[in-house]
């Protein structure tokens, strides 16, 4: 038995869904990417006075805040299942990243890799992943209020 | 949790995806919900027990270890069904 009702998206609408949020992010990423190879290597290798050279550290910032934006809508697009999935992906990759870093400081610490500059590095990556947290909490307990 | 998706579903002769299309969701979340991997929303379900058109405790029914335990207060005490009509 087949229903009259007809289904209001079209037949691969669903599945476009997941293969846009892999996908969508993609050029912006790559934007972002060139962007930040583009802002590297000019600031490695042309001979720029200081002001100029902060205007070129932060050109890649729009393609950044692009890909942000991209990555926020693609998961917007997400079925709840897809977002489960995606929250618990952030679930792994955070507190390991954070463990990882952690180890590796301490590996550093104990002499083993002499060729890494950990001293500010860390501080840095630790100070930015638990404000980023936070603020990321704020924003999510904002929505449910 | 358990539930009659996959019989439903069969029923109409959809198959998972043109059933994900319907509910807009992706195959891969009906797949789920009827191999009782991932039980869907409150929404989601109440979506799915109006495209089937029948009440959603029909669909969707909880395993006995998902239930609470009765205890003997409970069993002595009268619920909203105990009462006249």
């Amino acid at each position: 038995m087949r229903s009259a009702t007809q289904p209001k998206e079209t037949p691969s609408a669903a599945q476009e869904t997941w293969r846009w949020h892999w996908c969508g992010p993609i050029v912006p990423a790559l934007v972002a990417a060139a962007a930040l190879l583009a802002a590297t290597a000019a600031l490695k290798w042309l001979p720029i006075s200081s002001p100029v050279r902060l205007l070129i550290a932060l050109l890649p910032v729009p393609a950044y805040v692009h890909f942000l934006v991209a990555q926020v809508n693609a998961v917007r697009r997400l079925d709840e299942l897809q977002r489960r999935i995606h929250l618990e992906s952030l679930v792994f990759a955070f507190p390991t990243t954070f463990v990882g870093i952690l180890t590796t400081w301490l590996i550093w610490l104990a002499g083993y890799l002499p060729g890494l500059n950990f001293s500010n590095a860390v501080t840095f990556f630790l100070v930015l992943m638990i404000t980023l947290f936070i603020a990321g909490r704020a924003l999510a307990a904002r929505r449910y209020q | 949790m358990k539930n009659r998706l996959k019989v439903l579903r069969a029923e109409r002769d959809w198959s998972q995806a043109e059933l994900a299309q319907r509910l807009g969701v992706s195959r891969q979340t009906v797949n789920a919900v009827e191999t009782g991997k991932y039980d869907p929303s409150l929404p989601l379900a109440f979506k799915m027990a109006a495209l089937f058109g029948q009440p959603i405790e029909q669909i969707f029914f909880p395993e006995v270890q998902d239930l609470p335990e009765r205890t003997s207060h409970d069993r002595n005490t009268r619920t909203d069904e105990d009462l006249p009509r």
